[in-house]
């Protein structure tokens, strides 16, 4: 498949797993499955430290123009939050992702919202952990009415209702696939309203780049869906194309 | 030669996938990926009712030829378990028992539960058992050295803990791996190639929970041989069903 775009990767360690997430790894995957483009990553910015971790990422990117980057902040650092969002918009980061399960930090937390003000004011989007019931509903309360352009991520079959749900209220809201495991997600999102907010995503490499892919390839879309997942819609997402669909 | 899935379910989720006729869903799905039998146990026995489930699946298996079943048995219930054993695996179609421990609130290792591995023991030659942890893997152990000659399939090879399930079946002939999760963990499929090899993993889908595509790509990200694909996608299966290749 080409021209695919692929929202969900990273590069770096591995701490609790033996595990091989490296950028070679993550370059190999995207250049096997001929992605033209990948929004990326250092794990160091979620397990360790951002403003390293993001120097990184822009470092990963600018060596590969195939990857796009993503920057992270871990609003329980307080310090310099704010000033990195303005530097990171400055220096050409395409959204901010956050980790709040994995840093065990609460979406209604003042300090993340604060930020999540900030990032608002430069125009970036977001980019959210989705997986759990409630998770979606809450950033619903909290983000929509900031106006912000928020991508979910890891939305499975156990959150699928709420995904669904959102996609009937908040325009601005946006899902990955690299979770979407159940017969039919897709054909099922496209039917709810996610035609032009559904967006490939891989998780490579944590995740097999395939099982994403296999999900995608054995959807019964039509060619504008399937393109608009396969890319189309994160370029929306990310601010850089108008809807095809109105 | 098509693919032998040894997980699938029969039932209905609380989730949204379309379709409210389940043996049409597995047929459907079996037709699109290939998949010339699949194996089921019942949703509905591992989730409330053990008995009707059981024979929803023996009613299933009357209207297709692509489905084969597993009795589902509960440690809760030993007695009950022992009649449905009696009952079904006599019957055409069923080809093996099926044991849900964490929807039956009992641990493996549990007295309760080694009493109904012994009793499937004496009845059969194949056991799927859900594992979801290490743990599943260390305390399979013992069941798999009382029972030689019961081949026990790991669903989800204990998740992201497959290593320790590879590592029992390295050291177990009788005991197999199959992969099917949400949890598509890259690596986890060639890890188990190099500790256990493929004679002992098997193909499963948990469709219609999942779609066989998902699992599918697991395989494909594994770059498997061609042998090791035949293997683990039918050969495997065939030989724990006692069955054509």
């Amino acid at each position: 498949m080409t021209g695919l775009l692929d929202a969900t990767t990273s590069f770096g360690s591995s701490p609790a797993k033996r595990a091989d997430w490296s950028l070679p790894t993550l370059l190999a995957i995207v250049e096997k499955h001929r992605v033209e483009r990948a929004l990326t990553l250092s794990l160091r910015g979620k397990y360790y430290d951002f403003a390293s971790g993001n120097i990184e990422t822009m470092a990963a990117c600018r060596d590969h123009p195939v990857l796009s980057p993503v920057a992270t902040i871990d609003p329980r650092r307080y310090l310099d939050c704010l000033e990195t969002v303005a530097r990171c918009a400055e220096a050409g980061f395409v959204a901010f992702r956050f980790f709040p399960d994995h840093q065990v930090w609460p979406l209604e937390w003042l300090p993340f919202l604060e930020i999540a003000e900030a990032i608002a004011r430069v125009g970036l989007p977001v980019i959210l952990p989705g997986g759990a019931p409630g998770s979606i509903t809450l950033a619903g309360r909290l983000l929509a009415p900031l106006g912000l352009r928020v991508l979910f991520l890891g939305v499975g079959y156990a959150n699928m209702a709420e995904a669904l749900t959102a996609l009937k209220v908040y325009p601005t809201f946006y899902f990955d696939t690299h979770l979407m495991d159940t017969p039919e997600a897709l054909e099922v999102l496209c039917r709810g309203g996610g035609e032009e907010r559904v967006v490939f995503g891989s998780n490579a490499p944590e995740r097999y780049f395939e099982s994403a892919l296999n999900m995608l390839q054995a959807a019964e879309l039509s060619a504008d869906q399937r393109q608009a997942i396969s890319g189309g819609n994160l370029r929306r997402f990310l601010g850089e194309e108008r809807s095809v669909w109105v | 030669m098509g693919l032998i899935d040894l997980h699938a379910h029969l039932g209905c989720w609380p989730f949204p996938i379309p379709g409210r006729d389940p043996v049409g869903n597995l047929v459907r799905l079996s037709r699109k990926y290939g998949i010339d039998l699949a194996v089921v146990s019942s949703a509905l026995a591992i989730c409330y009712d053990m008995v009707e489930g059981n024979r929803e699946v023996a009613e299933a298996l009357k209207r297709t030829h692509v489905l084969r079943g597993y009795v589902y048995v509960n440690p809760n219930y030993l007695a009950e378990s022992c009649g449905e054993l009696d009952t079904y695996l006599t019957q055409p179609g069923f080809v093996g028992v099926k044991i849900h421990p964490a929807y039956a609130g009992c641990p493996l290792g549990a007295a309760e539960m080694s009493r109904l591995i012994d009793e499937v023991a004496g009845r059969t030659t194949l056991l799927k058992v859900h594992t979801y942890a290490a743990g599943d893997a260390h305390a399979l152990r013992a069941d798999a050295e009382r029972h030689p000659s019961l081949n026990i399939i790991l669903a989800h090879a204990c998740a992201s803990a497959s290593a320790v399930a590879a590592e029992l079946a390295a050291n177990h002939p009788n005991v197999c791996l199959e992969f099917c999760c949400s949890l598509a963990e890259r690596g986890r499929v060639e890890a188990a190639l190099r500790l256990c090899g493929s004679r002992q993993i098997v193909f499963g889908s948990d469709m219609d929970l999942l779609d066989p595509a998902w699992t599918l790509g697991m395989f494909d990200g594994a770059g498997l041989s061609e042998e090791d694909r035949e293997a683990i996608m039918r050969g495997n299966a065939a030989r724990l069903l006692g069955i054509g290749g």
